[in-house]
């Protein structure tokens, strides 16, 4: 983090206008990412405490607190909430409303109304999930998995289904809404390999969002019609098969692991580059993974039936598939630590979050290949090892890049800066934290362990104990950036760019006037156009940097130029 | 938020951009429409792959006859609508209010003949649900039961489709009537075009593979 | 300014087509008559029992009569390549919705019964 002396622009889009009205009936995209990062943080922290009951429970092996139905009932809004309402908006409509027009040099993105609209539909769901919440809850697990959910179960399961479907909707609409933006709102000279690897995946991940989601939107609508008029369409005791349920939940599900995990890769890239000083390592190779992840995504998706009763030679061609997933990933992580390969590394906050990113990414990623293969997964299947393999990827990924990255645009939002040294200590917490919730998590599933179980055999207790601990910790960790962002809305030092850092986004004011742009931006440069080695040398108070024969440490030379 | 001198919004530079966008963005609606119905295609598939016969005779309890007059009005309805989109962009307004009209028409004229397909339907207790109730060969019941619960689900989608299109439609009327299209500024009628000729295109999947399976059975399969 | 300057001119530039491109009153005509033709074929065809080909029949008739009216009727013939490319794309999923579900339900009488054949497991064998 730089020091600055700067104050905040006179008119920005926080206080053009004033009044509830400007922000409920807002087309701003700025405004309307701030009205999903309230509701997604209402969501997240509700979902979170559901967890927070899981893990109390499970502190014994016996029932203490809650009985079966109480438990099955709070992990399964722990998933539905986490998942629905916080996983799949939390980057693109938070971050990426704000940023990619702000990114592309645009006005707003192309289709504002339909932004707000969006908002509302997303309010919609959310309300119907709050709803199950007050009245009862649900206990089919996330997966509403058939014919428990539509013949068996006494929860509120059409309220909940309907729920998802409208979050669904609405996730449809910013998808929609940021393709056609990327395509067609670009500033002039914003090539597409000009573009910030964030848009990329942003751009994957809309793709996803547009072509995935209608199919779970539909099987939601059929659950609850099934259970509702009893049709038969999934009740195997009326001729209907419930695989079928799976493989349409799937088709959109597993694809939603990328809608999750993909924008914080383009947030880590983000972070890589501006915390190193560097142009992202094979900048065209991490941009077209993206869209790579986006495609396989779609193929993989019966890596979670294997023991499903599905044909066993769909087994096997789905978990080759599934392995096709792995080398764009790889792609990204080798080329993040390329990156980082003498580059100026600074360590501050959102930097922490991008380099825990990094590992706990790449751990859970290659759990993932276990679990894809059919053979050790039918041993793995429907364990905590499962649990600790996608928490790595969803707390220890997505989760971390969301956090990195509101820390990284947290001044472009506000125009002030967090207490950086908070900032630090809450990212250890938080990587302790995780850490210690989730590795015991891999023994104990790996030892045999079910999931969604109050009780369990008492040789468990020990991992368990420690896996609780450790999410009490993760709970502190994050509660603590809670507290001092809001504290830094009024108290936080004035900021503009702290970070010196290179993009649209940080040409104009912070916070961004309501227009964005005072003037149409031109661009004329490749993105990451860090002053790493400049083609002659650079004077800068009588002393000499850069230059061709310095291969090595010029980085650093670089940002002090840009600072001096 | 759009100046109400200019058809342009305020964060686009030119028409062109607007246009293309809206363009785009239509066809992106589109193709969620294209999984959406896609999925239930797919169901379909599944369950006829499993019940073949049931599908047949239960199929053979349509009216093809009805279908396929339907099918003849949303064609019609679909070549009306291409002569309403380039009336527009000649700027002829009463050929365009012509043809919408006569786009309106026929798709009432199709909802109109589903609704008796649909009472018909009830009165011979075919609606999984309801009242359904199966009279042929007992093993074909639940494929029977599954092949009318997607026909009814299926067309009852697409029946909904048809209803917003012509809610739409008569917005569109409306504003054309009020003048607000030119041949610079047509967008909302070309895109109105586009999901009608979509909801075209879905019924011409949906005549052949509900109305005609057991087509050349006797009506009823011969269990009546 | 690239934006403006290409667009605002109203010509055709960087290969570009223009983007008014309505099909005429002919082509129309013969489109409508072609679907009318493949709407009679396809009752025509569901009349006579063609046993395997039954389905094949009636679903090429209905991917003739779908892609003239998107070539046509949704001016895809006309358009530029990416209205092209999101076409092409939500089909290319559709099929691999279609294609993978399939590789399931067509597999899965194939399955032998893994248990009773591989298992050591005594009560397994007896299954």
């Amino acid at each position: 983090m730089i020091e600055e002396n700067v104050s905040l622009p006179r008119i920005h889009y926080l206080n053009s206008h004033y009044g509830w009205k400007s922000w409920l009936l807002t087309t701003d995209h700025k405004r309307i990412g701030l009205l999903y990062m309230v509701s997604i943080t209402l969501m997240f922290f509700l979902g979170g405490f559901f967890a927070l009951l899981i893990r109390l429970e499970l502190l014994t092996p016996q029932a203490d607190m809650f009985n079966a139905d109480t438990y099955n009932k709070f992990f399964t809004l722990h998933g539905v909430i986490l998942i629905f309402f916080f996983l799949v908006p939390s980057i693109p409509a938070t971050l990426g409303n704000f940023l990619i027009p702000l990114m592309i040099g645009a006005k707003d993105v192309a289709f504002p109304k339909l932004n707000l609209l969006s908002w509302y539909i997303f309010v919609i769901g959310s309300l119907f999930t709050l709803w199950v919440v007050a009245v009862g809850g649900i206990d089919t697990g996330w997966t509403f998995y058939t014919p428990y959910s539509t013949t068996f179960a006494n929860t509120h399961v059409i309220a909940a289904t309907l729920g998802v479907f409208f979050t669904g909707f609405s996730s449809i609409l910013t998808g929609l809404n940021f393709i056609v933006t990327i395509h067609k709102m670009r500033a002039p000279g914003l090539t597409w390999f000009r573009l910030p690897l964030f848009i990329w995946s942003l751009y994957a991940t809309s793709i996803i969002q547009v072509l995935a989601t209608p199919v779970l939107g539909i099987t939601m609508v059929l659950v609850a019609v099934e259970r509702f008029a009893k049709v038969g369409i999934f009740d195997p005791a009326l001729g209907g098969d419930p695989i079928l349920f799976q493989h349409m939940f799937w088709f959109y599900s597993h694809p939603a692991v990328y809608i999750m995990i993909l924008p914080s890769l383009g947030v880590v890239s983000e972070l890589i580059s501006a915390f190193t000083w560097k142009r992202v390592f094979g900048y065209k190779f991490v941009a077209v993974s993206s869209l790579m992840i986006a495609i396989f995504s779609f193929i993989v998706w019966g890596h979670h039936m294997y023991v499903s009763s599905m044909s066993i030679y769909a087994g096997m061609l789905f978990s080759i598939l599934s392995y096709l997933v792995a080398v764009p990933s790889a792609v990204k992580v080798f080329n993040w630590t390329a990156t980082l390969y003498k580059g100026s590394v600074s360590y501050d906050t959102p930097m922490l979050y991008a380099l825990g990113f990094i590992g706990l990414f790449t751990i859970g990623g290659l759990t993932g290949l276990f679990l894809a293969s059919m053979g050790l997964d039918r041993h793995l299947h429907d364990t905590y090892f499962v649990i600790a393999h996608f928490h790595l990827i969803m707390v220890g990924g997505a989760v971390m890049g969301y956090f990195g990255g509101l820390h990284y645009w947290w001044p472009k939002m506000f125009g002030r800066m967090y207490p950086e040294w908070w900032g630090r200590l809450s990212a250890l917490i938080v990587f302790v934290g995780f850490n210690l919730s989730f590795f015991p998590q891999f023994i104990i599933g790996y030892l045999g362990m079910p999931r969604r179980y109050h009780v369990y055999a008492p040789e468990f207790q020990v991992l368990n104990v420690m896996s609780t601990a450790g999410s009490s910790i993760l709970g502190v960790g994050y509660l603590l950036p809670l507290v001092y962002f809001i504290w830094s809305l009024r108290y936080g030092k004035v900021a503009a760019n702290p970070w010196k850092a290179k993009g649209l986004e940080w040409e104009t004011a912070s916070p961004p006037p309501p227009e964005n742009f005072l003037e149409q931006p031109i661009v004329t440069e490749e993105a990451y156009n860090y002053p790493t080695r400049p083609a002659q040398p650079v004077k800068h108070g009588g002393k000499l940097t850069g230059g061709f024969a310095q291969p090595a440490g010029t980085a650093g030379k670089g940002r002090e130029a840009e600072v001096v | 938020m759009s100046n109400a001198h200019s058809p342009v919004a305020h964060h686009f530079y030119t028409i062109e951009q607007q246009k293309e966008s809206a363009t785009i963005g239509m066809w992106l609606f589109l193709a969620t429409e294209i999984l959406l119905f896609g999925a239930l295609f797919t169901a379909y598939a599944v369950y006829r792959y499993k019940f073949p016969d049931a599908f047949m005779v239960a199929s053979s309890r349509m009216d093809w006859k009805m279908g396929g007059l339907n099918t003849l009005f949303l064609i019609i309805s679909s070549v009306t609508m291409v002569f309403a989109v380039s009336s527009a962009e000649k700027g002829r307004r009463g050929g365009l209010l012509g043809f919408l009209a006569a786009t309106g028409f026929f798709g009432t004229l199709f909802l109109v003949v589903k609704y008796f397909e649909y009472m018909h339907h009830y009165h011979d207790h075919d609606v999984p649900g309801l009242n359904f109730q199966w009279t042929g060969a007992p093993e074909l019941a639940n494929g029977a039961q599954i092949f009318f619960f997607l026909y009814f689900f299926m067309t009852g989608l697409h029946a909904l489709h048809m209803v917003v299109g012509l809610g739409l439609l008569i917005w569109i009327f409306l504003t054309a009537y009020w003048g607000k299209y030119s041949p610079e500024y047509y967008n909302p009628v070309e895109m109105f075009g586009l999901y009608w000729h979509f909801v075209d295109l879905v019924w011409i999947f949906l005549f052949p593979l509900l109305y005609l399976l057991g087509a050349h059975l006797p009506p009823g399969g011969g269990h009546h | 300014m690239a934006h403006e300057t290409t667009h605002s001119t109203g010509h055709p530039a960087n290969g570009h087509e223009p983007a008014h491109h309505s099909i005429s009153a002919t082509t129309c005509l013969l489109v409508f008559a072609a679907l009318v033709i493949g709407t009679v074929a396809t009752v025509w065809t569901a009349s006579m029992d063609l046993g395997a080909f039954n389905t094949p029949v009636a679903l090429a008739i209905a991917i003739g009569k779908a892609t003239l009216i998107i070539l046509y009727f949704m001016h895809v013939l006309y358009s530029k390549w990416l209205t092209r490319t999101v076409v092409i794309g939500s089909f290319f999923f559709l099929i691999v919705l279609f294609g993978l579900t399939f590789s399931d339900y067509l597999t899965r009488e194939k399955t032998r019964e893994i248990p009773a054949l591989y298992s050591s497991d005594p009560l397994l064998k007896q299954q």
